[in-house]
């Protein structure tokens, strides 16, 4: 029996739609089935659209260690999806990863894979000793591998993702970011996403890994830069570090390509930002600082990296644009569907026919996502409607206190959880109104 | 000391009540000088102390407004500094109420907070939860002091000492005899033993965590440099200074309760015994239990979510007074739990750590 999947176009479209709905835990299952396939086949293009999602599951998908994975994994934040790549991007398409995968495959002599297998069995990626010690096997022999057939030309008869050129290209600066490929690596691994990382702790080995791509060529520290940004501009002044690095440079090639990274940075942006859909199905906490992270990052790029060029200015605007219609469409859905709606329900019945206090736990966790996102977008600029939403919110609680029982009663909703809402989304002198003199 | 940044704001927005904090706050004499952690859940006012000054009862604030140092302010006018949550009011009005101060005080009143649903229902959960394991572990441990009286074995000590801890038990009034007391006497002696054995055994449970978190943010100051550890480095000591004194104060407890006949007899001739003792390992632990379930959110979340809970650890620790100090190398010991100036930093704005007070507070 074949490994390899095969789904016809309309079974795909409807898994691809139903995952691109699931909560965490069902993508999970389903990652781990087709991570447990020998071929993936077709099924590998059903996780596609929510990979970007993976990052933010981090607790609850834990990807198993492989070849390819570890070949990615430094370059990890300069992957995009091949249809938000264009021509002269610093940034990679994933579509070129297979190939890249095998090609690198090659390179590594089959005594070594075999060790590499071995030391990757049962792994994940989580497990930073031994993606370094496999990668520490992978990184210089692809990077070799990489380096000579962008000069030379990839072998005949290999099917070629996109125009040979391209690949080339590709290849190239693939080759020559890898040659940074173990303190990248220990880098990422050391700071995942979704855990903003102490700036000071960080910045000495940020400020050497500039230092050391500058050194490598203007390439690598374009794209390492690329990388740094993505993953660090929304702990401190990474734009700065890498100036620093580059005027420090002996030739003016670090200086010049760090604008087109910065470039990149800004053009894709807005590709980069976390979507209303996928930000609905994590956990309410998550939302809330994928949100202040993603607002942080809007925020120092505007500082850092300076809107002088009308470009980079639009991009910018582009950023924010999209920010704020995220929170235009994540926070009054959060309040009525996650908030209300529930809440409405629990009043009219029981806390027992609702899930119990647990659940009034998770409806306390969406109010206090959706006032801290009101107050990340606070940042970006006036977003008075949404305050409007949470006063609205607030409002409509205190007028179910009204019928509410005094306290906080084992079976039912009390208007001491009412209030405890309407200070999370309006302050604590609105909910002491709710609790009246009695406070 | 120089006045900290927040303390002149607070003096040009006229609360005169304010002011910067003495020494004292943060390096102090005594327990009643440092004062008890306050469960409080607005940001602000997050791991702040409360403790009675010369002045009347007051907060102590660390890094208030993002500055160094300790600020000071009268419990009274806490709301005049930063809105407090309704959890807060509640807590403030009632410690202003509490005849005198101590950890096991505190924690008496946030827990009737937490009953109240002030705090959300996990942490009326938890208050509830954890006011049943008390109730649960005194009534076991009376029931394991009248069994060790009366001469059974402990194994025989799971009866109900509901059924049988009266003044009219056989144990106790063996023991009323032996010791020369009226037997309602010993039993209200045996209750408060056995109430302070199941507080100590409690405390008890911290410190193999306390000894694990110092070991463990020691390893990983190690791996950092000289200026990236200073606040790991700073929690590893204090957390491992703060398990010495604690192991030490519990030592001569769990001694003296091994051996309930001669413990009844001597909390029969010392009314302080042992209910002092085990307030005083109360006093050291204060705080830390927030602290280490604040480690373990972050356990294995990546080097940036650890850093950052040593960071907020660092910041909200509470010093150990010089009054522990019986030796040259205590006195050393407890100075690692002392910082004369802590720099700006976020920590105690940590989001986590609020969470953790909201619901350990019980």
């Amino acid at each position: 029996m074949s490994g390899c999947v095969r789904l016809d176009r309309r079974t795909l479209a409807d898994l691809r739609q139903r995952l691109a709905r699931a909560r965490p835990e069902a993508i999970r299952d389903v990652v781990a089935l087709i991570d447990r396939l020998p071929e993936r086949g077709e099924a590998d293009a059903l996780i596609a659209p929510i990979r970007p999602r993976f990052a933010l599951m981090r607790n609850v998908i834990r990807r198993p260690a492989s070849f390819g994975r570890v070949l990615a994994h430094p370059i990890e934040e300069l992957l995009v999806p091949p249809d938000a790549w264009r021509r002269g991007s610093l940034s990679l398409p994933r579509s070129v990863m297979p190939t890249a995968i095998a090609l690198a495959a090659e390179a590594v002599p089959d005594e070594t894979r075999h060790a590499i297998a071995a030391r990757l069995d049962k792994a994940t990626m989580d497990d930073a000793a031994a993606v370094q010690a496999a990668g520490a096997a992978i990184w210089p022999l692809a990077a070799a591998r990489f380096t000579t057939l962008a000069a030379e030309g990839v072998p005949p008869g290999l099917a070629l993702p996109m125009r040979a050129a391209d690949l080339r290209g590709l290849l190239g600066a693939l080759g020559e970011t890898l040659r940074l490929a173990a303190p990248l690596a220990a880098l990422m691994s050391g700071t995942p996403r979704g855990a903003v990382p102490v700036w000071e702790q960080i910045e000495p080995r940020l400020r050497d890994l500039a230092a050391m791509a500058a050194d490598v060529s203007g390439e690598c520290f374009a794209r390492t830069g690329l990388a740094l940004m993505r993953r660090f501009m929304v702990a401190g002044p990474v734009v700065g570090l890498l100036r620093e690095a580059a005027s420090r440079a002996p030739s003016g090639e670090a200086e010049r390509k760090l604008g087109a990274a910065l470039d990149t940075f800004l053009t894709e942006l807005p590709a980069q930002l976390p979507d209303a859909a996928a930000l609905a199905l994590l956990p309410h906490p998550v939302q809330q600082s994928v949100v202040a992270d993603a607002v942080a990052t809007v925020e120092r790029a505007a500082g850092e990296i300076g809107t002088a060029q009308g470009e980079r200015r639009d991009n910018l605007r582009e950023g924010q644009a999209q920010l704020a219609a995220l929170l235009r469409r994540r926070v009054p859905e959060c309040l009525s569907a996650e908030l209300l709606a529930p809440l409405a329900r629990m009043h009219a019945t029981s806390l027992d026919e609702h899930g119990g206090p647990a659940s009034l736990e998770g409806i306390e966790a969406a109010a206090r996502a959706a006032a801290a996102m009101v107050n990340a977008g606070r940042r970006l600029g006036p977003v008075d409607d949404l305050g409007l939403a949470l006063r609205r919110a607030a409002d409509t609680i205190a007028a179910l206190a009204a019928s509410a029982p005094q306290g906080a009663p084992a079976d039912r909703l009390g208007r001491t959880d009412l209030a405890r809402l309407v200070e999370i989304l309006a302050g604590p002198d609105a909910a002491a109104r709710v609790l009246g003199p009695a406070l | 000391m120089a006045m900290p940044a927040f303390a002149r704001q607070i003096e040009a927005a006229k609360l005169p009540a304010t002011r910067p904090g003495s020494d004292a706050a943060l390096s102090p004499s005594t327990f009643r000088e440092r004062g008890v952690v306050l469960p409080a859940t607005t940001p602000a006012f997050a791991f702040a102390r409360v403790r009675d000054g010369a002045q009347g009862r007051e907060l102590v604030l660390r890094n208030a407004g993002g500055s160094g140092g300790a600020v000071l302010i009268p419990l009274a006018a806490a709301a005049d500094y930063a809105r407090p949550t309704l959890h807060d009011r509640t807590l403030f009005a009632d410690i202003a109420c509490l005849p005198r101060l101590s950890p096991a005080h505190v924690a008496a009143v946030a827990r009737a907070a937490a009953r109240a649903g002030l705090a959300g229902r996990a942490a009326l959960a938890a208050a509830g939860m954890a006011a049943e394991a008390e109730a649960k572990a005194a009534s076991g441990a009376l029931g394991a002091i009248l069994a060790a009286l009366a001469g059974r074995p402990s194994a025989e000590a799971e009866e109900d000492p509901k059924c049988v801890a009266t003044s009219s038990h056989p144990a106790i009034t063996a023991a009323a005899a032996a010791l020369g007391h009226p037997p309602e006497t010993v039993l209200a002696a045996a209750a408060e033993l056995a109430a302070a054995a199941a507080l100590a055994d409690r405390l008890a449970h911290l410190l193999p965590e306390l000894r694990v978190f110092a070991t463990t943010a020691g390893d990983a100051a190690a791996r950092l440099t000289d200026a990236q550890a200073k606040e790991t480095r700073f929690a590893a000591a204090a957390a491992a200074a703060t398990a010495g004194f604690a192991a030490t104060a519990l030592a001569g407890l769990t001694d003296a309760f091994a051996a309930p006949e001669r413990a009844l007899a001597r909390a029969l001739a010392d009314q302080s015994w042992p209910g002092e003792a085990v307030a005083r390992a109360g006093w050291i632990l204060d705080g830390w239990q927030a602290l280490i379930a604040r480690w373990h959110d972050a356990e294995g979340q990546g080097q940036g979510a650890e850093q950052r809970a040593f960071r907020a650890i660092a910041a909200a620790l509470p010093p150990l007074p010089a009054e522990l100090a019986c030796t040259e190398a205590d006195n050393a010991a407890l100075r690692a739990t002392w910082r004369s100036e802590i720099a700006a930093q976020p920590g105690l704005n940590d989001q986590a750590l609020l969470e953790r007070l909201r619901v350990a507070a019980p």
